[in-house]
């Protein structure tokens, strides 16, 4: 497990990492999902141990991650940018890596190579900015490491590639003891794959949930009632999060499940009732408008 | 972990990549070893040197050739394996990709350390064994040369060390490559730099200050302030074969360096790949180390562009255009944004104080720089360039412990062989003249009083200390110095110590006549020698400081000729004998010198005025007033037996007495052997009627500045103790007129006889 708890981190005036405390279980998909400087890479990398939190503490399966190689031995982290040393081939990156960690797989890296098509033998300096990241989720999950952590995870991948990326951490996740943290700035490209997705904004933490919890727990339904007496007392039974008239048809956002919102709703006799179906980012601009901010500002 | 980087399977992972690094290194030391071993063995047998010399020449090259070679070598290999190492700390995504490995920062440190020693290590034990081959298959072998070469390796690896170390501590210390240059540039120059600023300061503000060679803190700041100028100077000593205390320092300077690398590459944050500075408090420090010294500098390049009051304002202004501009440069380099320029306001005010107080340092005199004298008890002895007080020559020869002589020339006056010693410390009457100098030089900028010298002094305390100090001095309080050096210091045993000198090394004697004339005397006489030098030692010991202090009436030039060692330095190819080294003594042959002007009465030769037969005398009458100059030829006897009366030798120095001369008149004497070599005046007590007349006739008067010693000013001459009697030779060696050369920079000194 991975406990981040009251982390901060500034560059000289900029703090780019804002008191955040967050815990990722173990063999869950993590989503972190920020706009650009809300703090993604910078979590990211104090929880790789490349980066030393200047307030709070991190660790990894209960060990203090900075300067300790045990705990960054769990640890594998493919950065945004990816960097290989000049005249490396894919092998000798593999080899470069294997001598560092121990669990590394280096027939099962060449065996990956060659589903995803890439050359062990050609030079990394070669490689298109996709191939980089795909050689270094490779290298990645190879590694053998219990955390992987990914930023901008699937920033320069083709969609083919990119749900192969998706299916093998999930392969991964099934076979072995392993937990991906994907930073992303897109909701939709990690909305398939997350099993809990942590927000970030400005360097602060807005909320972290299971996303199955969130979808379970949010429905959107419309609806037509008779009067506006029973509108009001939908008001009053329900965690309404949001509500929006088109003429007769009232759009309700609501938090619980889909049987006690409906239960509630039809005990109303509606003339007209349906639940709508949410997608991952409608959640977020529901719950993100309950807390008070402007998703525009966060998003778009 | 620790096991696994250094397993050879880690580092041959690693070092993928990095094959480029030994091989070129193999290349450098394949040059600096058996190349460099092969042209210099080939060199010498061309030259036809004997086996022998070869022996030794060889046996040099390990202390020597080898050592300088290599060292650039060892410096290139630094340089190359701690940026292949460490370079990648300037850049965000490779520190990302080496911080992210789970290794300790303390093991990347050593991992790095440990592989660039191998890059360096491999290539340099495999080409300096390829060295010892060589020498040995020309038949040059030996434990001892078995041990030079591993002494040579551990140098060379200290040298290493030391510039990998402080390469690394710069990387450490900031967080990019213009940051990173400049800074390396400051370490290895700073020291250097800032002794130039201070000896140009010194020089520009304080009349005292000495500046011909460095002591002290200066010499700190321009020796071991800088770890290039400390290896340079251990690896010229270690060819001399007295590095010990340097070899220690450079150690101890290779591990402060390696443990502050250390620290700063284990403390250095990762985000700070980018930055300018990873410190903040080590850019503060840089920024006072920078802003206030340029502020001088550039101050000082504006005082000397005027003249006068007007100077000191230039010189205001260009400290605050040179705090400001150096403090806006930094600031841009340092924000990497011209918006910079102006930033930081209050370090640069407080750059202008720290400015403001080292000008006033020096132009004010805070620190009593002009009016220090050591105390009395404190000195231990003095040293001074008597060559600049007169013409004489001597130098000081001492038997070392394994049989050889160490000569101390005169040039060398500041050599502990040269110092004057009293019996503890220096004498009261020493002590004072010191004083009065010190007391009567300018307390302001300009030259105001009666100079004529403007020689050095070195006072060596008690403790060890050295103060050096350069003062103008007045005739009067020269002579009380000499005197006291007579009565209470060893100038009489410095200046004739050669006739406690055995005789056999004395190999020729010439003597300078009354007219100048030089000749070689008692050649082939070793009794008349020994008479003359049995002589002298008995006038010398009987002599009082007044005796020293008069005009000699000749000058005497023993010349001394001592065995000597072959050296690499001296060798000539072929030649087996053993080497000479030669020592001279000049001195003057006073008055009171009954015994040995009775014996060199032997010679024949003219020992004063009277005896020269002179054919003629010149007279040259100078108006200074209308500066016309008249030329009067006397060859009537009776004239010339008048003007002998009158007649001096003038040696320059304090035993010219120059007030007893008259100053408008220029004497030039014909002998049968052409024009006199030596200066002549005339007593002004003794002029003859018909050359009172004369001057009478052609309105001359003397002013009572030339009745006393010369004025001397910033425009007029002096005597400046850089510029003195660098050499006199005497050619030939009959008991005939033969040649001598004297060689001075002073007015007529230059001349050749025949």
């Amino acid at each position: 497990m991975i406990e981040i708890k009251e982390c901060s981190k500034s560059f000289g005036t900029l703090l780019a990492v804002n008191d955040v405390s967050m815990d990722i279980g173990e063999r869950e998909v993590f989503g972190l999902i920020g706009n650009n400087g809300a703090g993604k890479s910078t979590l990211l990398r104090m929880a790789a141990g490349i980066l030393k939190q200047d307030k709070g503490n991190i660790r990894i399966d209960d060990m203090e991650v900075y300067d300790n190689p045990a705990a960054k031995e769990k640890v594998f982290y493919i950065s945004d940018e990816c960097y290989f040393p000049a005249n490396f081939t894919s092998r000798d990156i593999a080899a470069f890596y294997q001598v560092h960690y121990p669990k590394f797989e280096i027939q099962r890296f060449s065996k990956l190579m060659r589903q995803f098509q890439l050359d062990e033998k050609q030079k990394v300096s070669s490689f298109s900015k996709g191939m980089k990241k795909q050689l270094m989720m490779l290298l990645g999950i190879s590694a053998g490491t219990k955390y992987l952590l990914c930023d901008e995870t699937f920033d320069g991948l083709d969609p083919v590639v990119r749900q192969g990326v998706k299916s093998l951490l999930a392969a991964e996740i099934m076979g072995r003891e392993f937990t991906p943290v994907l930073a992303s700035h897109s909701l939709r490209e990690l909305e398939d794959i997350c099993d809990h997705v942590g927000l970030l904004y400005k360097g602060g933490i807005l909320l972290s949930r299971e996303l199955e919890d969130m979808k379970f727990h949010i429905h959107r339904i419309q609806c037509v009632l008779k009067d506006q007496k029973q509108e009001q007392e939908l008001k009053r039974e329900l965690d309404i999060l949001k509500m929006e008239h088109q003429g007769s048809l009232i759009l309700i956002t609501a938090r619980g499940t889909r049987t006690e919102i409906m239960t509630r709703i039809r005990g109303k006799n509606p003339l007209f009732c349906e639940v709508l179906p949410l997608s991952l980012e409608e959640i977020f601009i529901s719950e993100m408008e309950v807390a008070g901010y402007e998703i525009q500002n966060i998003f778009f | 972990m620790r096991s696994r980087i250094f397993s050879s399977k880690y580092i041959r992972t690693i070092s993928k990549g990095n094959a480029w690094i030994p091989a070129f290194l193999t290349l450098g030391f394949l040059l600096a070893f058996p190349v460099t071993g092969l042209v210099k063995l080939g060199s010498w047998q061309n030259m036809e040197y004997t086996v022998d010399q070869m022996g030794v020449l060889y046996n040099h090259l390990w202390k020597d050739g080898f050592v300088l070679a290599g060292m650039f070598v060892a410096a290139i290999a630094a340089f190359m394996n701690s940026v292949n190492g460490f370079i990648y700390l300037y850049s965000g995504k490779k520190t990302d990709f080496y911080h992210g490995l789970p290794l300790k920062r303390s093991e990347i440190f050593t991992e790095k350390t440990v592989t660039g020693l191998l890059y360096y290590l491999i290539p340099y034990v495999i080409m300096e064994f390829l060295a010892v081959c060589i020498g040995a298959a020309r038949g040059f072998f030996s434990l001892n040369i078995v041990g030079m070469a591993v002494k040579m390796l551990l140098l060379h690896l200290i040298i290493y060390l030391v510039i990998y170390f402080s390469i690394v501590l710069i990387i450490s210390v900031t967080g990019n490559m213009l940051m990173g240059i400049l800074c390396l540039g400051g370490m290895y120059l700073y020291g250097i730099v800032l002794n130039l600023l201070l000896v140009a300061y010194g020089q520009s503000f304080w009349h005292t200050f000495f500046s011909e060679y460095q002591y002290g803190g200066f010499n700190t700041l321009l020796h071991s302030a800088s770890p290039g100028t400390l290896i340079l100077d251990m690896v010229s000593a270690y060819a001399e074969g007295k590095a010990g205390k340097l070899v220690a320092a450079v150690i101890i300077l290779g591990i402060v360096l390696g443990v502050l690398a250390w620290i700063a590459y284990k403390k250095r944050p990762s985000e700070s790949a980018g930055k300018s500075m990873v410190y903040p408090w080590v850019s503060t420090v840089v920024r006072f180390m920078v802003v206030v010294p340029g502020g001088l500098a550039v101050g000082w390049i504006f005082y000397p562009l005027t003249t006068g009051k007007i100077r000191i304002l230039w010189w205001v202004f260009g400290m605050i255009l040179g705090t400001v501009v150096m403090h806006g440069l930094l600031e841009t380099i340092y924000q990497m944004s011209f918006q910079g320029f102006f930033a930081k306001k209050l370090q640069l005010v407080i750059a202008g104080a720290f400015v403001a107080v080292c000008a006033l340092i020096y132009q004010k005199d805070l620190l009593h720089f002009e009016s220090y004298i050591p105390k009395q008890e404190d000195i231990a002895s003095v040293n001074l360039n008597m060559m600049s007080f007169d013409q004489d020559y001597y130098e000081n020869v001492q038997k070392t412990k394994d049989g050889d002589y160490k000569i101390t020339g005169a040039n060398n006056w500041a050599e502990p062989a040269m110092a004057f010693t009293g019996k503890n410390g220096i004498g009261d009457q020493t002590y004072r003249a010191l004083q009065d100098i010190v007391a009567g030089n300018p307390k302001s900028e300009a030259i105001d009083g009666d100079y004529t010298y403007y020689s050095s002094i070195k006072y060596t305390l008690k403790s060890g200390r050295e103060i050096y100090r350069k003062y103008w001095i007045k005739t009067e309080t020269l002579n009380s110095l000499v005197k006291g050096l007579y009565e209470e210091e060893n100038l009489k045993e410095q200046k004739f110590g050669f006739l406690e000198l055995d005789q056999k090394y004395l190999k020729n004697i010439g003597l300078n006549d009354a007219s100048g004339n030089g000749y070689s005397i008692f050649q082939n006489d070793p009794d008349k020698i020994k008479q003359l030098l049995e002589a002298m030692k008995k006038d010398v010991n009987a002599a009082t400081a007044e005796d020293f202090l008069q005009t000699p009436e000749v000058k005497i030039d023993f010349a001394y000729q001592f065995p000597g060692k072959q050296n690499v330095n001296n060798m000539m190819p072929g030649n087996t004998n053993a080497d000479v080294q030669y020592a001279e003594w000049i001195v003057g042959i006073y008055p009171s010198f009954k015994n040995t002007l009775a014996v060199l009465k032997e010679t024949g030769y003219p020992l004063t005025v009277e005896d020269l037969d002179i054919e003629k005398i010149m007279l040259s009458y100078f108006n200074d007033e209308n500066g016309q100059q008249e030329d009067v030829t006397y060859e009537n006897q009776e004239e010339i037996k008048a003007l002998k009366e009158a007649l001096t030798v003038r040696y320059n120095g304090y035993v010219d007495k120059d007030s007893e001369i008259y100053q408008n008149i220029y004497v030039s004497v014909y002998t049968d052997k052409g024009e006199a070599v030596n200066g002549y005046g005339l007593k002004t007590e003794k002029l003859p009627d018909f050359v009172k007349e004369k001057i009478t006739e052609l309105g001359i008067t003397q002013s009572s500045m030339q009745m006393d010693a010369p004025a001397i000013n910033e425009a007029t001459g002096y005597i400046d103790d850089g510029e003195n009697l660098t050499s006199q030779e005497i050619i030939g060696g009959a008991d005939e007129p033969t040649s001598i050369y004297l060689e001075s920079s002073s007015d007529s000194d230059s001349s050749e006889t025949e």
